[in-house]
């Protein structure tokens, strides 16, 4: 039996079409591969929040600074823990290394999450989290500068005032320029991947 | 079939899978995949089982309370603070009491968490959530954790509650 040479075609532009779709898609949604740095030109991301204890938080209060930085709520279900645990899991993979990276964790839920919940949802993943959070106009702000989306779901309980917010998975990495460096989550890179990036980050003197 | 139609169907399937994981998959179900990084806390930690009780807390709230319709209350769970198999096989790989007659979770499953959790932090949450909002059940021990993920180390799918009645009974 032949194949015609125009299903060979279809198939290879099925092909190619999908590997466009891909890119597409993770440019778009999964922020490229883990470990990729970002295109040099990326200008450092600006914003301006609160942090939990009240303190005024900029980019460019953190320059200088290593940071992780991941957008979630705290009555996220499963994502939020499972990417925050990982951030912690590679700062203990740093050692002592890790005083000089800066966790934080930005609340894309402002409606909800007072300061008291985000210290107290901060402290339990590690002591120096920061958790930031601000107007639902600075958080917008914040999350357009990093290419993160979130929006609100529609109820899956009765409950009032219930509600899950879709959001970005990216963990950032920013440099002491407060450049946007590498672009992880814990699905693609392991805890000892991203402490190996970090390391060549804050391992040296500042 | 000609030799190019072949390799484009290969590729169009490779393609077509890689689609398939890079899309964003529901949360647990991209983990299920991925390789397990358990030990995000201290183990020393005399608050650990607070701390990582934040694992759950995001379904069954920060008060035990749950979320009706979404997720049932820790506060008084009879599956929580019954006997240590059970509570720590729920963490470990899930809970789906959905096939149970009268089940007030037809549509939500609990999906496992023993990839993102040591069997310490099993123990210490579950100790933890055991101990609090009127739960006066015994501490579990990291050991009794360990002896249900080594007894069951082939098993993915959440539990049903007719097959923890018969491993417990
Ligand atoms: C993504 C949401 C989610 C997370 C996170 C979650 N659970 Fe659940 N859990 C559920 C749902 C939904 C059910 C009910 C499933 C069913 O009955 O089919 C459930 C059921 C349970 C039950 C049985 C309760 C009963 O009495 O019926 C226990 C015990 C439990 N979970 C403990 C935990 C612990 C401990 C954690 C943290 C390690 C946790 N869960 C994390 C959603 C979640």
């Amino acid at each position: 039996m032949k194949i015609p040479i125009i299903t060979t075609a279809v198939a290879a532009i099925l092909v190619i079409a999908a590997a466009w779709a891909v890119s597409e898609h993770r440019r778009t949604h999964h922020d490229g591969r883990s470990g990729i740095p970002a295109a040099e030109a990326d200008a450092p991301p600006e914003f301006a929040l609160t942090a939990s204890d009240g303190r005024s938080v900029t980019a460019a209060s953190l320059r200088g600074t290593v940071c992780l930085i991941y957008f979630g709520f705290t009555t996220c279900p499963d994502v939020c823990p499972t990417e925050l645990g990982w951030m912690m899991r590679t700062l203990r993979q740093l050692g002592p290394i890790a005083d000089a990276v800066q966790p934080i964790f930005i609340s894309v839920d402002p409606e909800r999450d007072t300061p008291a919940k985000l210290s107290a949802y901060a402290a339990a993943f590690h002591p120096r989290m920061l958790a930031l959070t601000g107007t639902p106009d600075q958080v917008k702000a914040a999350a357009d500068a990093f290419g993160v989306v979130y929006r609100k779901q529609t109820p899956v309980s009765q409950q009032p005032g219930f509600y899950l917010i879709d959001h970005t998975m990216t963990t950032f990495v920013l440099d002491r320029e407060g450049r946007i460096v590498h672009r992880l989550a814990s699905a693609d890179t392991t805890p000892e991947q991203a402490a190996a990036m970090l390391r060549a980050l804050a391992g040296g003197a500042p | 079939m000609p030799r190019p139609a072949i390799i484009a169907i290969v590729l169009l399937s490779l393609v077509g899978g890689a689609v398939g994981a890079w899309l964003s998959l529901p949360p647990s179900a991209a983990n299920a995949g991925s390789a397990p990084f358990a030990g995000s806390w201290d183990p020393a930690d005399p608050r650990l089982g607070e701390k990582a009780y934040v694992m759950c807390q995001g379904c069954h709230g920060a008060d035990g309370r749950g979320v009706p319709g979404y997720a049932p209350a820790l506060a008084a769970s009879r599956w929580l603070t019954g006997p240590p198999e059970a509570a720590a096989l729920i963490v470990l790989h899930g809970f789906d009491s959905t096939s149970e007659p009268g089940s007030a979770y037809v549509s939500s499953r609990m999906l496992g968490h023993g990839r993102q959790l040591t069997d310490a932090e099993i123990a210490a949450l579950l100790t933890h959530a055991r101990a609090s909002w009127g739960n006066q059940a015994p501490a579990i021990a990291a050991g009794a954790v360990s002896a249900m993920r080594s007894r069951f180390s082939s098993r993915s799918a959440p539990w049903s509650p007719a097959e923890l009645r018969a491993i417990t009974r």
